[in-house]
């Protein structure tokens, strides 16, 4: 079956002056997936954002939304974008009512109901400024424009950014049904795992100057694993063996993080001649897999 | 390329804003020139000729002083106190002073009270002064009453004379039609091109103005006991007047120049004598009398030339005094190597480029023009990019201040360039 | 026939500068009738007359309408400032170049709203002097007076169409930069101190200069949308 992708990252290279962030990144988001953007600090992901939305130009390469290069979006594209600014960043002049009257002048499709069912949640007053409200409730008010906007791509940068559990569990909720109902395109970031973990269809894991992973989720979580055991000394170095995506060691504990089976790593330490005890495959959640990953710095 | 032609226009105001200011700060922290003499010339009644004073400041650039000298067209030297005696006329109340002044000069008997009634000095402006086209016309008799003291002024339109009652802005129909009908009778055509009148109040009492009809004939419109007086006035000569001023003598009513350069005395009765002058059409001269003379003194650049006149204006003696130009010191050399031009702006003529000695900064302009290009090929800029050769173009034509404007403003490569250009580092 | 988004686009910048523009109408209003309050005062003090001709031929002049010499700058500042510094912080255009319009006609309309309350506003100053410069002094002041106003008319469009492009600009030293070519050029437009109608001969530059100076908004704004430094 052929896969229409609705973002496309061919070959993309930035640097900021001479400071490389990534060269040849190639990213494909298919129709009707949702995809999260999962790196560390300083990985690239806001700069993969802003690229996508046409704030940054790539040194090389090109980003294609529905087939047309993100520096040059046409009006009719960019009206199926949907874009959420890290901290649910929002006009704070303006109120619940203004708002929404502003925006909706630019979507002949606008849906002023599903933009104030969820607005009428909320516990503020009608002329209550956007600058006055919680972090939560932004984020309320901007899941509501995007759901009136009714957008067929949504791009949402650090979407969980300053939210409480009870706010993070509704938009997460909300999204999920919303884009497996509509059929929506959706491609995410965010630091706090466990919610992408509830959201995202397919992974991408970036580190510093490459990818590490792009896949559906569940492949990589079930592919990637997590085997601990001791050892009678704590200066082996196991780091440089083709098994092994990374390894951490507190005095002799290791955890040993690998595509491979718990054969394979078996007999990995035979061969090396290292004894070893209390050998475990960890059950690992998806936060636990991306620092194994990635590494705690 | 919209943004890189808005990109220009950007260049341009920063170049416009360098231009503007920096020749000032520069001009106000090194002055650009040193010191040359004054020159001043008087005409000796008793020598029958010109005696020059200058004041020369001392070498030493540390000390302000200097010292005069005196000396006459044909260099021999006198000292301060014979020119005193020399220059009887000018030295009036310091000879006075010292019970040196002589009864008789020229064998006229003279007193101090005498030849300081005769003196006289009147500024002859070629440029005119404000002029608005509203005038206040002062009526002969309002010193002996202020009831004849006008609460009016007037201008004067192609349908007629108005006058506008300042108090209430209106215009006073009665006293309009009044003059209107007399200057018409006068057969003066309206509206007036021009109007002169005293800046001495009781000149513009007596006197009233001086009119320039549509037909650029020369009428005298004045007011007596709120009554018109218009007199239609002979030209001097068949050219149109340009300029009028006032005679601050009894001897000199006006002073006219017309448009071929010409300058006349218009005397009280109003016969008119023409001044052995040069073209004075836009130069502005300063005229002085005294017992003997009448003496008219015309600048011009680096030079100025006097006029000696007797009392019936007829020509004398004239000298042309050259000065010399102020030398430029170092700073002003090496501003014109600096700065290509300064931008300013006057009152009248609105903006202005004052360029320097071209054979100066285009030697800056082209080493700058050279560095630019060199800094352009070393990072990677193609000289087949258009707005590269406009940036070197800015340069060069622009000297500093287009340097400063593209570098304001850096031109932004093209994806190509960027490619081409050497490879970041890691 | 304009398109409908611009409304909501002008609405968005009109719930932005109200205060601001209402604020500085105020002020400039009320510094219009101060000036022709204090004219008026004198008028009845010295007389009509004496008044007039002081005004036209006394030197120095008596610029009776200096205190108007910052109003419409303060007017484009206050408008530019309440219409820009919201879209910079936390870059908040990026919800507005966002919109499905091109970033161009999107930055365009913006600068032209603010444009458009500008000469709402300098009309109506110059229609409020107009009416009592009228009442009060014949046209041969009137005329000339309105010559010297101009330059100080035209500096709110330079002023504010540098504002626009300074609040843009990504890299703050850029910023700095363009302020201090603002302040010089502004100096050319903020004359006084000579005889009313003078300048008249800088106007046709001046008016260009206005013109050429309204394009400089889209020039920072895309080194903002291509993320440039």
């Amino acid at each position: 079956m052929e896969l229409n992708y609705v973002i496309q990252c061919i070959n993309l290279t930035h640097y900021y002056g001479k400071k490389l962030v990534y060269e040849n990144l190639n990213i494909n988001v298919a129709e009707g997936r949702i995809l999260g953007l999962l790196g560390k600090n300083g990985a690239g992901k806001s700069t993969t954002i802003n690229i996508l939305n046409g704030f940054l130009e790539p040194r090389s390469g090109q980003c294609l939304i529905y087939g047309e290069n993100t520096q040059h979006l046409s009006p009719a594209t960019k009206r199926r974008i949907g874009y959420l600014i890290e901290g649910h960043v929002q006009y704070s002049f303006m109120n619940v009512r203004q708002i929404e009257k502003f925006y909706s002048g630019f979507y002949p499709n606008w849906k002023r109901d599903a933009y104030f069912n969820l607005i009428n949640k909320l516990k503020i007053t009608p002329h209550q400024k956007i600058s006055t409200m919680s972090c939560g409730q932004r984020a309320q008010v901007a899941l509501g424009l995007i759901l009136a906007q009714d957008p067929d791509l949504l791009i949402l940068d650090d979407f969980s950014l300053g939210l409480d559990p009870g706010y993070r569990r509704l938009f997460i909720d909300y999204m999920r049904e919303y884009a497996k109902a509509e059929k929506k395109t959706v491609f995410l970031t965010s630091h706090i795992i466990q919610d992408m973990e509830r959201l995202i269809d397919d992974i991408l894991i970036m580190d510093y100057n490459r990818v590490l992973v792009q896949s559906p989720v569940r492949d990589f979580t079930t592919r990637f694993k997590e085997f601990t055991f001791e050892l009678d000394r704590d200066d082996i170095e196991l780091k440089d063996h083709p098994l092994a995506v990374n390894v951490e060691h507190l005095r002799n504990h290791y955890e040993f993080y690998t595509y491979g089976n718990e054969n394979e790593v078996r007999q990995l330490l035979e061969n090396l001649g290292i004894a070893y005890r209390n050998f475990k495959e960890q059950p690992m959640t998806l936060e636990d897999a991306f620092i194994g990953l990635t590494g705690k710095y | 390329m919209l943004t890189k032609i808005i990109r220009i226009i950007a260049v341009l105001f920063a170049v416009i804003a360098a231009a503007t200011v920096l020749p000032q700060l520069y001009y106000t922290t090194f002055p650009p020139e040193g010191r040359s003499s004054h020159k001043n010339i008087c005409y000796s009644e008793i020598l029958g000729d010109f005696i020059i004073s200058e004041y020369i400041y001392s070498t030493d650039k540390k000390q302000a002083t200097g010292q005069t000298v005196c000396y006459d067209r044909h260099g021999k030297s006198y000292s301060r106190d014979s020119v005193a005696r020399l220059l009887l006329l000018d030295n009036v109340s310091q000879l006075a002073y010292e019970g040196r002044f002589p009864d008789t000069i020229c064998g006229i008997a003279v007193t101090p009270e005498l030849v300081s009634s005769e003196a006289f000095s009147q500024y002859h402006s070629a440029q005119p002064g404000l002029y608005y086209g509203l005038c206040e016309l002062r009526d002969q008799k309002s010193y002996t009453t202020r009831t004849l003291e006008p609460r009016d002024l007037f201008r004067i339109t192609p349908e007629g004379i108005q006058f506008i009652v300042c108090a209430t802005n209106q215009i006073d129909e009665e006293k309009s039609r009044l003059f209107t009908n007399c200057l018409t009778a006068a057969d003066f055509r309206f509206p007036a091109l021009r109007m002169w009148t005293s800046p001495d109040k009781n000149i513009s009492e007596a006197i009233g103005y001086y009119v320039i009809d549509s037909k650029n004939e020369l009428y005298c419109l004045s007011m007596n006991q709120s009554v018109p007086a218009v007199q239609k006035l002979e030209k001097p000569d068949s050219r149109n007047i340009r300029n009028i001023t006032f005679g601050k003598s009894p001897d000199i009513r006006a002073i006219l120049n017309t448009e071929n350069g010409n300058m006349y005395i218009q005397h009280p009765d109003q016969s008119y004598t023409r001044l052995e002058l040069p073209d004075s059409l836009r130069k502005s001269g300063r005229l002085t009398g005294n017992l003997f003379y009448r003496i008219f003194t015309l600048p011009a650049p680096n030079q100025q030339t006097t006029f000696v006149f007797d009392r019936n204006f007829r020509l004398v003696d004239s000298c042309t005094l050259y000065f010399q130009p102020q030398p430029q010191n170092t700073a002003g050399i090496f501003g014109e190597f600096l700065f290509p031009f300064h931008i300013g702006q006057t009152a009248w003529e609105g903006f202005y480029a004052d360029w320097s000695p071209v054979k100066r900064f285009l030697w800056l302009n082209l080493v700058l023009a050279g560095i630019t290009l060199f800094y352009k090929r070393r990072n990677g800029y193609r000289l087949s990019n258009p707005f590269v050769i406009t940036d070197i173009l800015f340069v060069t034509i622009f000297g500093i201040y287009g340097l400063m404007g593209i570098s304001a403003f850096p031109l932004k490569k093209s994806r190509e360039e960027i490619l081409n250009s050497q490879s970041p580092e890691l | 026939m304009m398109k409908r988004y611009f409304l909501h686009l002008f609405y968005k910048e009109w719930l932005k500068t109200r205060w601001a523009f209402l604020g500085t109408l105020l002020l400039g209003t009320a510094t219009i009738l101060y000036i022709f309050i204090a004219v008026e005062n004198k008028i009845t003090l010295t007389g009509a007359k004496t008044i007039l001709l002081r005004i036209l031929y006394d030197e120095p002049p008596v610029i009776y309408y200096a205190s108007f010499l910052y109003i419409p700058l303060l007017t484009a500042l206050a408008i530019g400032i309440a219409q820009y510094v919201p879209e910079v912080i936390q870059k908040r255009i990026r919800l507005t170049l966002h919109l499905p319009v091109k970033n161009n006609i999107l930055i365009s309309g913006m600068a032209g709203f603010g444009l458009i309350l500008l000469t709402l506003s300098n009309l109506l100053y110059i229609g409020l002097f107009l009416y009592y410069n009228i009442r009060l002094f014949p046209e041969e002041l009137t005329k000339p007076v309105m010559i010297s106003l101009t330059p100080w008319l035209l500096s709110s469009y330079i002023a504010y169409n540098f504002i626009a492009m300074i609040a843009m600009e990504p890299n703050k030293w850029r910023k700095v930069i363009y302020s201090v070519i603002a302040y010089y050029i502004l100096q050319l437009f903020l004359v006084g101190n000579e005889p009313h109608g003078a300048f008249r001969e800088s106007l046709p530059i001046m008016t260009l200069m206005v013109l050429l100076s309204s394009g400089l908004v889209l020039y920072s704004s895309q080194r903002f949308y291509k993320g440039e430094k």
